[in-house]
């Protein structure tokens, strides 16, 4: 006997996978509504702004008004002064797998010789963000335990980029890492600009016990 | 009588402001979420730097039912207390910390590859 649909209101089954997928949806479009609006709004500003909004009044003109006027001239007619560069000698980071548990990163003393720092600095910030123990080895490679991509590295290390080799103000590559005597404090000092900015020393964070107990006495 | 009325504390507090405007951007609590590895694809999150004032059997016992997972409460000697959730939850964990309102976007550190 197939048993017939009695329509009592009380249609469980359909609606409550419908209600599952709904909900998915609406807080994807919600979060995704917020983030388009906000980029169309931020896309329709500059837009607005380009049709000079001073000239049909007398009044003066608006601090940023008067900033995106100069550097809009500035990309016209000296697009090198801008001076918008990143560093865009990243290199690939080159890694082998050795063994099934190890990868090796090769590159990784040439890496550091182009961002002007010292491996053992970047070492640090790798081995604290992989949460992983590592070595370097007799030929200056890191040899890291565990199994990671070259697609994981190369994150790693635009993050270490951007925390400590970039200078805000100008986004140039030529920093130095200076320690401050008295008070204990790290500072990039930028060798273009000038500008000096502190940064926080590289912790290692919490790294949960992983492997075997009975090795552990 | 009239001694008291000096005395009588106003009730305008001249450090609300300072302790509100401190606990939003002066302390810089962070909310580090990491992960490590285990054998073979397995992996591990670890959210550490939470305010102690939370119960964190509570929020542990959410993130594990939001996300069909296992997890623990590590306490360790230096960091307090540690959630340690099993697979690579960095991402789920942070939208689910923002939109239960624990912290905010700009307190959340995520590392890892």
């Amino acid at each position: 006997m197939v048993a017939l649909p009695l329509n009592l209101g009380i249609t469980e089954e359909p609606t409550f996978t419908g209600l599952k997928k709904k909900k998915k949806k609406q807080v994807h479009t919600d979060l995704l509504d917020i983030e388009s609006h906000n980029a169309e709004e931020d896309i329709n500003d500059p837009i607005g702004e380009d049709e000079k909004p001073w000239e049909g009044t007398d009044r003066d003109y608006k601090y940023e008004e008067l900033l995106s006027r100069v550097f809009n001239t500035l990309r016209e007619s000296n697009p090198e002064l801008a001076g918008e560069k990143r560093k865009t000698i990243l290199k690939i980071p080159e890694v082998l797998r050795e063994g099934t548990k190890k990868t090796v990163f090769v590159n990784l003393v040439d890496i550091c010789k182009m961002m002007h720092r010292q491996p053992e600095h970047v070492m640090t910030f790798l081995l604290a963000e992989l949460g992983t123990s590592g070595s370097l080895d007799g030929q200056q490679r890191l040899v890291v335990k565990g199994r990671f991509a070259p697609k994981s590295f190369e994150g790693i290390l635009r993050r270490y980029m951007n925390e400590y080799v970039i200078c805000n103000s100008c986004k140039g590559g030529d920093t130095r890492i200076e320690k401050d005597k008295e008070n204990r404090l790290i500072f990039l000092k930028c060798d273009k600009c000038g500008s000096e900015r502190s940064v926080a020393p590289i912790k290692a964070g919490f790294v949960a016990r992983v492997g075997r107990r009975k090795a552990e006495t | 009588m009239s001694e008291l009325d000096p005395q009588i504390p106003s009730a305008f507090d001249p450090f609300a402001e300072a302790n509100a405007e401190d606990s939003g951007a002066g302390s810089k609590e962070y909310v580090h979420i990491r992960i490590q590895q285990r054998n073979g694809r397995k992996s591990l999150t670890t959210v550490q730097g939470l305010k102690k004032d939370y119960s964190y059997n509570k929020i542990l016992k959410d993130l594990k039912k939001e996300f069909c997972c296992n997890g623990t409460v590590v306490q360790d000697s230096e960091l307090g207390q540690v959630i340690q959730l099993q697979g690579d939850q960095r991402k789920n964990v942070s939208s689910f910390l923002i939109q239960a309102g624990i912290v905010k976007k700009d307190h959340i550190k995520i590392h890892g590859f």
